[in-house]
């Protein structure tokens, strides 16, 4: 659980990029966060919830889009989705190579 | 009026911009930089006062202990014989980041040959973390049980090397290190395995000869 330094992360890059672009305010932010990225993201907004009195996001609204793990197998050539414990093939039991699923990224701000 | 703007930019990014620059600064130095994971209370510290004892007439080696309270880890490597070691303490923080590094770095000497980063006692927060080190390894003792490797794969996976400590404890927690070995490879095959009791000083020659060769680059 190491969602607060993440959330301090969202916060500084959303400070930065409002100021960038010469807006006054954060009204949507829509963050990605991968299923196999550890992150849990009702934790990371509460933690963005409890820091953002008196900043430029204060009244924005945090959406998330989370993407699904995937898993690709050697042994099967095969690649499909997995869940965020899952390293195992469920055919064979060989390692995966994981494919996707980790990304934590803001993807869109909206600003005025 | 409100514009939306695409900016698909990484969370962590700021974190692996100063990643990115110690390990330019490590390669520059000709420093081998190794980050050692664990759960609090696997021996780390006592492997490393150990491997300390063993190394330092050899090589430079510095250490950066990571805490979230307490300099005692950096006390014990000292008194072991560590002459460049930098205590951080995170205050709650439960990993090390690139920028903490980057700091402790300001503390060290020129000419280091190995510099050893302890990071906080946690099998999972300190993963995803970039320090820009070169290798990261994953110290499992065997009184922590079997199931370790696959309960938290994403460590294993992510580390090059695994030293399974407190095999001298084997016979008192009836878990065979082979068999922990066994189920660690499982997970991540690629794994080079050391078996140590830090305690005893079993096996620990052989983790310092690796270590030893590592860091002389070049």
């Amino acid at each position: 659980m190491h969602e607060m330094s993440i959330a301090e992360s969202v916060m500084s890059i959303i400070d930065e990029e409002v100021a960038k672009n010469n807006g006054k305010r954060a009204v949507r932010v829509l963050l990605v966060i991968g299923k196999l990225s550890t992150i849990v993201p009702e934790s990371l907004i509460f933690c963005i919830n409890a820091n953002k009195e008196g900043t430029v996001f204060q009244d924005a609204e945090f959406a998330i889009e989370e993407i699904p793990g995937k898993g690709y197998c050697k042994e099967c050539d095969k690649e499909y989705e997995v869940g965020p414990h899952q390293f195992f093939c469920e055919v064979c039991e060989n390692v995966l190579e994981v494919r996707g699923g980790t990304e934590l990224l803001i993807k869109e701000l909206e600003i005025e | 009026m409100s514009r939306t703007i695409r900016i698909e930019k990484k969370i962590l990014e700021a974190n692996n911009i100063i990643a990115e620059r110690n390990r330019k600064r490590f390669a520059e130095e000709g420093i081998m930089v190794v980050n050692i994971m664990s759960s609090p209370g696997s021996g780390k510290t006592t492997l490393l006062e150990k491997s300390i004892a063993l190394l330092s007439d050899r090589i430079n080696i510095g250490v950066i202990e990571g805490d979230i309270a307490t300099d005692k880890d950096a006390v014990r490597v000292e008194e072991a014989g560590a002459k460049w070691v930098t205590q951080i303490n995170t205050g709650g923080t439960c990993h090390l980041e690139a920028g903490m590094i980057e700091q402790a770095m300001e503390d060290m000497p020129k000419g280091l040959d190995l510099l050893i980063i302890e990071n906080i006692g946690n099998l999972i927060c300190p993963v995803g973390m970039d320090l820009g080190e070169e290798i990261k390894i994953m110290l499992s003792s065997i009184t922590e049980g079997m199931d370790k490797p696959k309960k938290y794969p994403g460590i294993y996976r992510a580390c090059k090397v695994l030293v399974v400590n407190k095999v001298d404890l084997a016979p008192m927690v009836d878990v065979d290190p082979d068999a922990l070995v066994t189920e660690s490879l499982e997970v991540n095959p690629q794994l080079k395995v050391f078996k140590t009791s830090a305690r005893t000083g079993e096996g620990v020659d052989d983790w310092c000869e690796w270590l030893l060769s590592i860091s002389k680059k070049g």
